[in-house]
């Protein structure tokens, strides 16, 4: 047995200095003579799982794990050979942790620390993983014990006392929280060096917020006046943070001539943010008190002078019947034009949602424009009132004044830029987009305009067009188009575009195919249309859209594994209060408004692609028209596929997206989009699925697909409240169209004649649950 | 008014596209803007305040040795036209660049027609010149209706 534990040895430290050959001879000779050394096992899914010259790494963008599948199955069955000769030895236990953790199976990998841990108390380095892997998964309960048991092991750092105040603190114990920090505090008094500064100044405010936590609301302004007053060396040096933290103390407290002076001192040191002017006319009790917040503004104003927002904000409170308001206005407007800032309609934009002050704008800006006589004023003048006509869906005149202004000045870039944005909204794409390229054409350094250009070229479906201008910005080594460098840079905005832009071309091309298909049966002439390329056009869009949108899935997933080593990092550095926002930031990543359109877009559309099963199915099957296709077709279809290749290959494993068809439509396994289902409804309770209307359309669409109809009229009812609350809103506009295409689908299911008695009576049940609507 | 600065500066490869846009409806040959763009100080834009608005184009006339500059191409959108002395900032930059070239005079063909212009012209200096048109052998003609003005330097 001993020559065997000193050969595992030898075969460990080969493994650690990465010898991963010699170590994987020494461990298959131990396994020889002894095949039941469970450590052995468990050593060598490790070692296989970095080692396998066989099979290559995956080199795929914006994958988590580069190990292939078949490795992969070979590790897990050699952890589970380890289990089951040594289910409770501690150095197999900790190497089936570290496997699992390398494949980031935090869940695994927290069940094999624990069982090391547990079978080696001694052995305290596991408990900082094992943290990790728990705050990782978010089980704070057990959080605060392995925390603790590793400060009582390494009570010498900071950082381990920071790490178990903030356990304690994501399990709002902050009584607890504010205790460990006393301790370290009293520990280090006099001990502090240079390189502890910023350290020890954000615990310290981080204990402020402890306080503010605990509703020690007197304690909390004490303790934060005393930081700010300190002469110390080591002091507090957040002092925004402080102060914005003693105003809302203050305010708590209703000591509001103190609050006031807090807000006056944070507008001294910031004068561009927004909130402390909201926060000002709280502390001075005049939030509804036009007649004061005009004096005050008007004071800030010529204490400020350089900064907009006390000439701008009265403009939001004043009636647009007071005369003051239009004064007001016009010596805003014109001082904004007269400095020739092209952005001055999105500063007053907001003032549109008030349909009575609309025609007032209108009224000033036209008597500018009348007597005007530089040349580049009037520009953005007519650039302003172009923009104008948009925002009140006047597009005509919207197009006649930056017609007018491109003819006074045709160099200026953003006058092209906006006139392909009113195309746009006139939904003229293709139009819009060439006149974006004209814009772009002025300035081919502006990456501004040329993503703009590629999002309006991906808009009028030109795939091609978008790729050629998007890849003059992106790194071309691996592949010849920029696609694959934009997922690697995790574009998102792209990836988006270019994902709804190929869904819509499938199903034009599934539509061109049902035609196809129509017109076959008719007559046999059917020369004219290469119908396997259509076919093909069927599969390479779908496959190439869904793995689009799970390319999306698959960023933010590595925005969330992103935060692992900071579960360590952060306490060594001593960035408390960042971490909480991390974890914060985290635990709402998925109910983000991008991740809500994708996921209704990508529910929708494998929706879809059930409820035109027997179609798509048929547009998939290539046997049944490869005899009739001429060698004219093959080619076409041939070049075709070429192309396609060059500009959209992204994935080696999956090139054109046809493993993915494989496994969601043809054999129907939905594990993948169960996945994110599971993601999107965090069932830790801390945060809930928002319910905008994309959320809402993704749950539908996942039920429908699920067959759950009865579940699926809850969303309708959530969508038919937002429909009908604004009617103005852009939201409320959306869920009317959604509403009305949920309702279409689900009469569609009601009146679909099924043979099954249990479909039938389900039937019944969601008539009935429709009506009550 | 004429308080707003105008500047100069060379063309560059990314701003090739504004060249057309100052010279429509005429349109150059991209070949034609690359030219320009290499010939480095002898095409400038003009910019108010940032926005170009005027083009020139310089030649250098060689015969057997330089012996002139000629400004081949001068053009300002019509809105910002002789109101805020872009012409001047631009003649002013070819009489400038003549001598560190060692070129002792600037010419200019014009189109008589246009008469604006050629006031700017004389106000800078430059004076009808029937004589030289021979001396200049190989100055392309514009066409009929041009005259040609020139301004010593020396």
């Amino acid at each position: 047995m001993a020559e065997v534990e000193l050969q595992f040895r030898d075969a460990l430290q080969n493994y650690e200095n990465k010898n991963y050959k010699k170590s994987l001879t020494l461990i298959d000779k131990i396994l020889k003579k002894n095949s039941l050394h469970s450590q052995s096992y468990a050593l060598k899914a490790l070692i296989i799982h970095f080692y396998h010259p066989q099979s290559p790494d995956l080199k795929d963008p914006n994958l988590l794990i580069s190990t292939p599948p078949n490795i992969l199955s070979i590790c897990n069955d050699l952890i589970k050979t380890s289990v089951k000769y040594g289910p409770s030895n501690s150095i197999s236990a900790h190497l089936a942790a570290l496997y699992y953790r390398q494949i980031k199976n935090y869940e695994m990998a927290t069940h094999f620390y624990t069982i090391a841990y547990s079978n080696n108390p001694s052995n305290k380095g596991i408990l900082r993983d094992l943290s990790s892997c728990l705050s990782q998964l978010r089980t704070y309960k057990s959080l605060i014990k392995t925390r603790f048991d590793y400060l009582q092991a390494e009570p010498g750092y900071r950082a381990n006392y920071s790490s178990t105040s903030i356990a304690y603190y994501l399990n709002n114990d902050f009584n607890n929280s504010i205790k460990i920090e006393n301790q370290i505090e009293n520990i280090i008094k006099d001990k502090l060096i240079d390189e502890d500064l910023t350290e020890n100044s954000e615990c310290l405010i981080y204990k402020a917020l402890l306080f503010f936590n605990l509703e020690k609301y007197d304690e909390t302004l004490d303790y934060i006046n005393n930081l700010l007053i300190s002469n110390e060396k080591f002091k507090c040096y957040d002092i925004t943070g402080l102060l914005e933290l003693k105003f809302k103390t203050l305010m708590i407290l209703e000591k509001f001539h103190d609050a006031q002076l807090t807000i006056r001192l944070l507008l001294k040191r910031n004068p561009l943010n927004v909130q402390y002017y909201y926060d000002l006319f709280n502390s001075l009790k005049i939030e509804n008190n036009t007649s004061s917040k005009l004096i005050v503004l008007n004071k800030l104003s010529k204490f400020y002078p350089k900064v907009d927002i006390p000439k701008f904000l009265p403009l939001t409170f004043l009636n647009h019947n007071d005369e003051q308001f239009k004064s007001h206005l016009s010596n805003y407007l014109q001082d904004l034009f007269k400095r020739g800032v092209p952005s001055v309609f999105n500063n007053i934009k907001s003032l549109y949602n008030d349909s009575n002050k609309i025609p007032i704008i209108l009224n000033i800006v036209k008597s500018f424009e009348e007597i005007e006589k530089n040349p580049l004023i009037l520009t953005w003048i007519k650039y302003f009132l172009s923009h104008h006509f948009d925002k009140i869906n006047q597009f005509d005149l919207a197009i006649d004044y930056i017609n007018q202004s491109i003819e006074i000045t045709p160099t200026l870039i953003e006058l092209y830029m906006f006139k392909a944005r009113i195309l746009k909204h006139q939904n003229h794409l293709i139009e819009a987009s060439k006149i974006m390229n004209d814009a772009r054409l002025l300035d081919l350094q502006d990456r501004f305009v040329n993503s703009k250009t590629v999002k309006y070229y991906l808009r009028a479906d030109l795939i091609n067009e978008a790729i050629d201008v998007a890849s003059l910005f992106t790194k071309n080594d691996d592949e010849p188009k920029g696609v694959k460098d934009l997922h690697i840079v995790q574009c998102r905005w792209f990836i988006t575009e270019y994902s709804k832009s190929l869904t819509r071309l499938f199903k034009k091309s599934l539509n061109e195919f049902e035609v196809v298909l129509n017109n076959d049966h008719d007559d046999d002439s059917n020369e004219d249309s290469n119908i396997t390329l259509i076919q093909k056009k069927v599969e390479t869009y779908l496959g190439l859209a869904l793995q689009r949108y799970f390319s999306i899935f698959q960023i933010y997933a590595e925005y969330y594994e992103d935060q692992f080593d900071f579960h360590f990092y952060a306490f060594r550095k001593g960035t408390l209060r960042s971490y909480l926002q991390m974890i914060d930031w985290e635990d709402n990543l998925y109910h983000e408004s991008l991740v809500g359109e994708i996921y209704s877009d990508l529910m929708s559309l494998i929706s879809f692609t059930k409820e035109n099963n027997k179609l798509l199915l048929k547009a998939l099957d290539h046997s049944l028209y490869l005899n009739k296709r001429s060698k004219k077709d093959k080619k076409d279809e041939i070049k075709w596929k070429d192309n396609m290749l060059i500009y959209n290959k992204v994935l080696d494993s999956d090139p054109l997206g046809n493993e993915l068809i494989n496994k969601l439509i043809k054999n129907n396994e939905l594990d993948k989009i169960d996945e994110l289902e599971k993601l999107i409804n965090r069932c830790d309770g801390k945060t809930i699925k928002p319910e905008t209307v994309y959320f809402i359309n993704g749950q539908f669409n996942y039920d429908f697909i699920n067959g759950k109809y009865v579940v699926a009229l809850a969303s309708i009812r959530k969508i038919k409240e937002i429909s009908n609350s604004n009617s103005n809103s852009n939201e409320s506009k959306i869920a009317l169209k959604l509403l009305n295409e949920m309702l279409e689908r689900i009469n569609k299911f009601i009146e679909t004649e099924f043979d099954d008695p249990k479909t039938k009576s389900l039937q019944k049940v969601v008539k009935l649950g429709l009506m009550r609507l | 008014m004429s308080t707003v600065p105008i500047t100069l500066d060379s063309l560059t490869v990314n701003n090739l596209g504004v060249f057309n846009k100052i010279t429509s409806p005429t349109e150059y040959p991209s070949s034609y803007l690359d030219k320009c763009r290499e010939s480095g100080e002898l095409c400038q834009y003009a910019y108010f305040s940032e926005v170009p608005v005027g083009v020139i184009v310089l030649d250098t006339i060689i015969n057997k040795t330089p012996i002139a500059l000629e400004i081949s191409l001068i053009k300002v959108l019509k809105s910002y036209k002789l109101e805020f002395n872009v012409e001047k900032k631009l003649i002013q930059y070819a009489l400038d660049l003549a001598p560190k070239r060692h070129l002792s005079s600037c010419i200019v063909q014009i189109n008589s027609k246009d008469t604006q212009l050629i006031n700017i012209f004389r106000e800078m200096g430059f004076a009808d010149d029937d004589i030289k048109k021979d001396i200049y052998c190989n100055v392309s003609s514009k066409g009929e209706d041009t005259i040609l003005m020139t301004k010593s330097l020396t």
